[in-house]
């Protein structure tokens, strides 16, 4: 990852340590029993050993602390911390260093330093240090550029840079689908990978409405204080695993009549995902704001506002329907109900049909049959008959 | 080759003890020093002289407990070396421990009136262990779950006021109170194999389960169980599961009494969720509690150098890393802590090479032929 400029000698040198979480350390039991040749000397070498769990030193899990091996990967929406040393290895006392940080990426250059004043001077073997930390928004090349100026005790001002590169993956797959309601309701379903190669925990999925709509989330089993997660006890999302998060949306009373509801785009909210990993290491994205396309109702829309879900068997019940007209003109409408032979006596799902209005201007029927499902029951024996 | 003495008529799975049996020159203290390699090769010249070892595989093998225990050192040694695949190697020979010759009627004239299996339970625990370190989780998940399955069965047995075998031997109060204490201790050891596997191979909801369960077995592991089930949470990045773990091991600290090393554990629980939460400050300060009352505790010795350097701070660190070193190598000169200077060094200056040489150095005089020299990273 490190990239250095020509080869003069500096009398500063600058390191740089990508910070993520440490690790805890893993340990590798090796027991026996007393009965056994090495009697009770396994078991003294693991109380011994100073990352075993004290009373419990076959628990593989340690306390102890390990700091990174290694750059390891980086994805969109998290946050790139890094240390920055600038230590100086001669044995003059270096004036007026100013460290500078700054990310490029292929649409900007960001300036990451915590300050931008000069220290006064750095004695030998001293070292000036800084961490940085920034949310990455883009996802391919990054590069963190680090710039030193110094003066030496000589008068002499020295400048050196140094380049490290590194690259920002997506972590997640987001596929979005619609599904319409017979009322104005809109289900969305978000399906979301994880495409990183370590366990994700998902901290907070959230549907962002747009002012058209109001949102109920449909990821939480009601129960408790806080209502458990529809994903049970699998509370994280391993590698390449998907989970589907179901949203309702419903538009705004003051929205559902006007015309961008009933046709073509409309623009539904976005998602807001926050996930964690090891020890916390936190990312959180976005997606752009999502669209649906409406379906095309043609010049009438014929909608349920109100409609039971079970019914007894001959009794008459209500429903309310909600007629909108979709087209640029007035209409003149007549309502004509017809029965139809609902033949099967035996209960169950029923169809609701016979609707017909007429355009009395343009002579043209519609016919609504189908629009809505009852489910019949017996009311005498409890039973569906 | 002496026969060894026939102690009394317990039956599978209970070895002899054989101390009274030693017939060859294998000092547990050979291994004290840590010098590993050199006893694995002891191991190896005994075995020979036993008639086994070396370029023997294949012909026909005259076990004995004590050869036996040989293998079982050995073959701990080198996993304890992390040489997996050479104690898989030797280890395939023996099958699935079972093979006649492994039991003591295959020698009638050396164990005369002698029943059952001569493989020590602490073979059979490493034979089952072996495959995760090789790649093979699943492997050593299953015979992991059979060797559980077996001391179920012999607890029910003892349960029941049978033998371990579920014969009808009536066993002695004291003898069935021992083995009931044995089988329940090697349960408990084989569900602590089972869950590490399922923790390696990444399936943290079982891993959990099973952690769990070992808490009726060694209730008085409780705080110490609950709290690396908390651990293992704050891993995936569940932190709020974590905490709640970490609260009921400070309701169990409470009803248990205060123990200065349960007030510890509840800081370190405390300092590891500040971590989770960016508060390097926060969990500092708690590793420092602990050093309160416990100054030479390594790990949390540790920990503090590490938040020490995620503050910007990494002079101060490796100079509280450094002394540690200086003052107790025996505690301190450990994979972890060794590592983490290295890294220290490596971030501090060109010159990082030459203080890791002086490190190993240190650590030569030390550690003995076993150390992992991996850590120091001089490559």
């Amino acid at each position: 990852m490190d990239v250095s400029q020509a080869k003069q000698e500096h009398l500063l040198a600058l390191k740089v340590m990508r910070l993520t979480k440490p690790t805890l350390f893993t340990n590798l039991p090796v027991t026996c029993e007393d009965r056994d040749l090495p009697g009770d000397l396994f078991d003294q070498l693991m109380r011994e050993d100073p990352s075993t769990i004290k009373g419990a030193e076959a628990l593989m899990l340690g306390e102890m602390l390990t700091l990174p091996q290694n750059f390891g990967n980086i994805f969109l929406g998290e946050t790139f911390s890094s240390y920055i040393s600038v230590h100086n290895d001669s044995i003059q006392v270096v004036k007026d260093i100013l460290v500078k940080a700054d990310l490029q990426t292929s649409s900007q250059r960001l300036n990451l330093s915590a300050s931008n004043s000069a220290v006064a001077e750095l004695k030998p073997e001293s070292c000036i240090d800084d961490v940085i930390h920034h949310e990455v928004k883009e996802i391919g090349t990054h590069i963190l550029v680090c710039a030193v100026s110094y003066t030496t005790q000589y008068g002499e001002k020295l400048y050196f840079r140094k380049f490290f590169k590194f690259q920002v993956l997506k972590p997640l797959d987001v596929k979005t689908k619609f599904y319409n309601a017979e009322t104005d309701e809109v289900f969305l379903e978000a399906q979301i990978q994880n495409i990183t190669t370590s366990p994700m925990f998902m901290e907070k999925v959230s549907l962002e409405p747009s002012m058209m709509y109001n949102v109920t989330e449909l990821n939480t089993v009601a129960g408790g204080d806080e209502g458990e997660s529809t994903f049970g006890k699998m509370s994280y999302l391993q590698p390449m695993d998907t989970r589907q998060y179901l949203y309702c949306l419903k538009p705004k009373p003051e929205y559902a009549e006007k015309a961008g509801v009933i046709k073509g785009v409309t623009v539904i909210g976005k998602l807001d995902i926050v996930w964690k990993t090891n020890l916390g290491e936190r990312g959180r994205l976005q997606t752009s704001q999502l669209q649906r396309m409406a379906p095309g109702y043609g010049d009438i829309r014929l909608s349920l506002e109100m409609i039971p879900d079970t019914v007894n068997l001959e009794e008459p019940f209500d429903i309310i329907c909600k007629i909108t007209n979709c087209s640029e003109r007035t209409m003149d409408l007549e309502l004509e109900m017809m029965n139809t032979r609902s033949i099967h006596w035996c209960g169950g799902l029923q169809s609701i049909s016979g609707l017909r209005l007429t355009d009395t201007f343009l002579k043209r029927t519609y016919e609504y049959d189908d629009i809505a499902q009852v489910c019949v029951v017996c009311p005498y024996t409890n039973n569906e008959c | 080759m002496r026969p060894t003495e026939c102690v009394c008529d317990y039956d599978s799975w209970n070895p002899v003890d054989i101390a009274a049996g030693l017939p060859l020159c294998f000092h547990p203290s050979v291994m004290s020093s840590k010098n590993w390699r050199a006893a694995v090769d002891l191991t190896g010249r005994l075995l020979t002289a036993h008639g086994q070892g070396y370029g023997k595989a294949g012909q026909q093998s005259s076990h004995t407990t004590d050869s036996l225990q040989l293998w079982f050192v050995r073959l701990s040694l080198l996993t304890k070396l992390n040489l997996f695949q050479n104690a898989e190697l030797e280890i395939e020979p023996f099958g699935n421990l079972d093979q006649p010759d492994l039991f003591y009627e295959y020698y009638p004239t050396v164990y005369p009136g002698r029943r059952g299996s001569m493989v020590p339970f602490s073979m059979r625990l490493l034979h089952a262990e072996l495959p995760q370190y090789l790649a093979k989780p699943q492997e050593a998940l299953d015979r992991l779950h059979n060797l559980k399955t077996v001391c179920l069965a012999i607890l029910e047995n003892l349960e029941k006021g049978l033998a371990e075998d579920g014969s009808m031997i009536t066993l002695t109060q004291e003898n069935r109170q021992g083995s009931l204490k044995l089988w329940r201790s090697r349960l408990s050891r084989v569900m602590y194999s089972m869950a590490n596997c399922l923790l390696l191979m990444k399936d943290y909801v079982l891993a959990v389960e099973t952690y769990h369960s070992i808490i009726q077995y060694e209730p008085q592991q409780r705080v110490q169980l609950l709290s690396g089930i908390g651990r293992i949470f704050l891993q995936i990045g569940d932190v709020k599961t974590a905490e709640r773990y970490f609260q009921d091991v400070e309701k169990a600290c409470q009803m248990t009494g205060s123990q200065p090393s349960h007030t510890t554990c509840v800081l370190m629980n405390r300092a590891f969720v500040s971590l989770s939460q960016n508060n390097y400050t926060e969990a500092h300060a708690s590793f420092t509690e602990v050093l309160k009352m416990d100054p030479k505790n390594p790990v949390a010795n540790n920990n503090a150098a590490v938040c020490l350097l995620y503050l910007g701070c990494l002079k101060e660190s490796l100079g509280q890393l450094e002394g540690l070193v200086q003052q107790d190598p025996a505690l301190y000169l450990h994979e972890s802590v060794l590592f983490n200077l290295t890294t220290m060094y490596e971030l501090e200056s060109s010159r990082s090479t030459q203080k890791k040489q002086a490190l190993l150095e240190a650590v030569a005089c030390r550690e003995g032929d076993s150390f992992n020299t991996q850590c120091l990273k001089l490559l």
